[in-house]
């Protein structure tokens, strides 16, 4: 893996943004600056074959064991304090009707590190829900456009992800006429999600309607949005946020009954808990031994706080609440004094997790109050592998520090040609 | 200058103070737009289109003109759930402005809001 940093001609540089950001509001990327900064960077993020390859093939592996992650956690009450959940939503999470063959999610993103044996390393799963869709389908053609030789990651995301939502709701026991997908004014970047998704499933010929999740109500046992009865649900808000409205019980008695089709429910925010990580971790011996390999080669050893084993990590490892968000609660293991690892203890819900040692790229700094485009390092690339339906579905990449925050940039993913696409 | 003002009248003067070469305009305006919503969007639309003729070319400037929608959180009393609207009234949260640390590093000492209260 290798970054390609753009020129630092300010006025090329300037110039070009602004097109790449032009063709990127077609998929609703209506935040390219964020708090006052350039969030897209032209810097695009190089993947050998191989490594593309080896990242489709972790997107797959780890898919199937986070299914398996999430069944064992709701079959086995002792997992349950782990979660950090009140107990009604584990409850509900164990009656809630599963997708199809066990699936726990139909849309995620796995962040990973490539490791100095150019081995990827699953840091982490994002299932409630995955950013990204829209930078990698309107922002990542058109940088690819700028680099032929290389090849974009993420061509047919938006093609699988209305393939593998429709192929759902076509399973569900009862028609879907109107899905209905809900998020929050107050926050753009989910309402601009909500209406990307909405756009990508209207273009194949669903009908759908986009909403505030304030608009949700209930009429004689069905669930209305903005006061038309949906019959299938994609939620681009928090369930933690969720759980605190009076819609959250009635969202989850309708789907229990088979009222209403949710197509990312609470298994899918149990799936992103690095909760389901440590799972892995700790019963990977007692899986199939092509789990367990990929396992010890793929998932960096990750362990509940309380684990005796926790405490011999924690030196080099990354302490992380199995709930965070962007890198809210991350902290290295070796900056934490013992009252701050005591205090965490107490609180319950952390895991410990040996830190990757990624190779350092470059990317720049856009300084537009002097016009100038500077080489910014060292940045560590936090490669998002999206996984729909089962299977890889493109690339989300962010380059920031040592720690992936929301101050992180956008940069594009591409790979290099295998022998055969060169002469093509 | 903050102008938390009913949005159409914070776009016009916060061009009209642009076009008079004495601010920037800098809008805070996320209201998402639907055919059908509580906070509507046609006028503002029509406002931010005609009043952008009326900016200056971009140079410096020696202010700054922040504009809210003061009509962001409008209360909505006894809303039907059959109200087809879109409820795209939202919230502004502390890191949608500069802080005040970034706002001294600017060059900025005096702070002035408008507002209809």
């Amino acid at each position: 893996m290798k970054t390609i940093v753009p020129t630092t001609d300010y006025a090329a540089y300037s110039g070009t943004w602004d097109k790449i950001a032009g063709d990127g509001l077609r998929q609703l990327n209506v935040d390219t600056w964020a708090a006052g900064r350039r969030y897209l960077s032209l810097t695009r993020v190089c993947l050998s074959a191989d490594e593309a390859r080896q990242l489709r093939d972790v997107t797959v592996l780890f898919t199937r064991l986070i299914d398996t992650a999430v069944e064992g956690i709701l079959g086995d009450a002792d997992w349950w304090s782990a979660l950090a959940w009140p107990w009604p939503a584990i409850e509900l999470a164990r009656q809630e009707p599963p997708h199809p063959a066990g699936q726990s999610s139909l849309y995620g993103r796995f962040d990973c590190l490539l490791d100095a044996s150019a081995n990827w390393q699953v840091i982490e799963y994002n299932a409630d829900t995955p950013s990204g869709g829209r930078e990698a389908t309107g922002l990542e053609r058109a940088i690819a456009r700028l680099q032929p030789g290389l090849r974009p990651l993420s061509a047919t995301l938006s093609s699988q992800l209305v393939a593998t939502l429709r192929r759902r709701m076509l399973s569900y026991h009862r028609p879907v006429r109107l899905v209905g997908v809900v998020s929050s004014h107050s926050w753009l970047e989910d309402i601009a999600q909500a209406t990307w998704l909405a756009g990508l499933l209207r273009r194949a010929g669903l009908n759908v309607l986009v909403g505030d999740v304030t608009d949700l109500a209930t009429r004689r046992g069905r669930i209305t949005l903005r006061g038309q009865v949906i019959d299938a649900l994609y939620r681009f808000y928090p369930i933690e946020r969720l759980y605190r409205h009076a819609i959250f019980a009635s969202l989850c008695e309708a789907a229990i009954e088979g009222q209403l089709l949710v197509l990312n429910g609470l298994r899918g925010f149990l799936a992103q808990s690095k909760a389901c990580l440590a799972w892995l971790w700790s019963n990977r011996r007692g899986l199939d031994q092509a789990s367990c390999l990929g396992i010890e080669r793929h998932l960096p050893a990750t362990v509940l706080a309380r684990d005796p084993a926790a405490a011999d990590l924690l030196a080099t490892g990354v302490v992380k609440h199995v709930n965070g968000r962007e890198g809210d609660s991350v902290v290295f293991g070796s900056t934490l004094s013992p009252e701050d690892w005591e205090t965490r203890l107490i609180e319950g819900g952390y895991v410990v997790q040996r830190a990757v040692s990624s190779p350092a790229v470059e990317d720049v700094e856009v300084d537009d109050v002097d016009g100038r485009v500077r080489s910014a390092g060292p940045r560590y690339a936090c490669v998002g592998a999206f996984a729909v339906g089962g299977r890889f579905g493109g690339c989300y990449t962010r380059l920031d520090g040592p720690i992936t925050s929301a101050r992180a940039t956008y940069a594009a993913t591409l790979r290099e040609p295998v022998s055969g696409e060169l002469r093509r | 200058m903050l102008l938390d003002l009913e949005p159409n009248l914070g776009v016009q003067l916060a061009a009209r103070l642009n076009g008079l070469r004495l601010a920037n305009a800098v809008l805070l305006l996320p209201r998402w737009p639907y055919a059908e919503a509580i906070l509507p969007v046609e006028r503002l639309l029509y406002s931010l289109l005609s009043e952008s003729r009326r900016l200056a070319p971009e140079q410096p400037l020696p202010n700054v003109a922040f504009v809210v929608d003061a009509e962001r959180g409008r209360p909505v009393i006894r809303r039907s759930a059959m109200d087809r609207r879109a409820d795209n009234r939202y919230r502004l949260s502390p890191a949608d402005l500069p802080n005040l640390a970034t706002l001294r590093a600017g060059g900025v000492r005096h702070v002035v809001k408008l507002s209809a209260a």
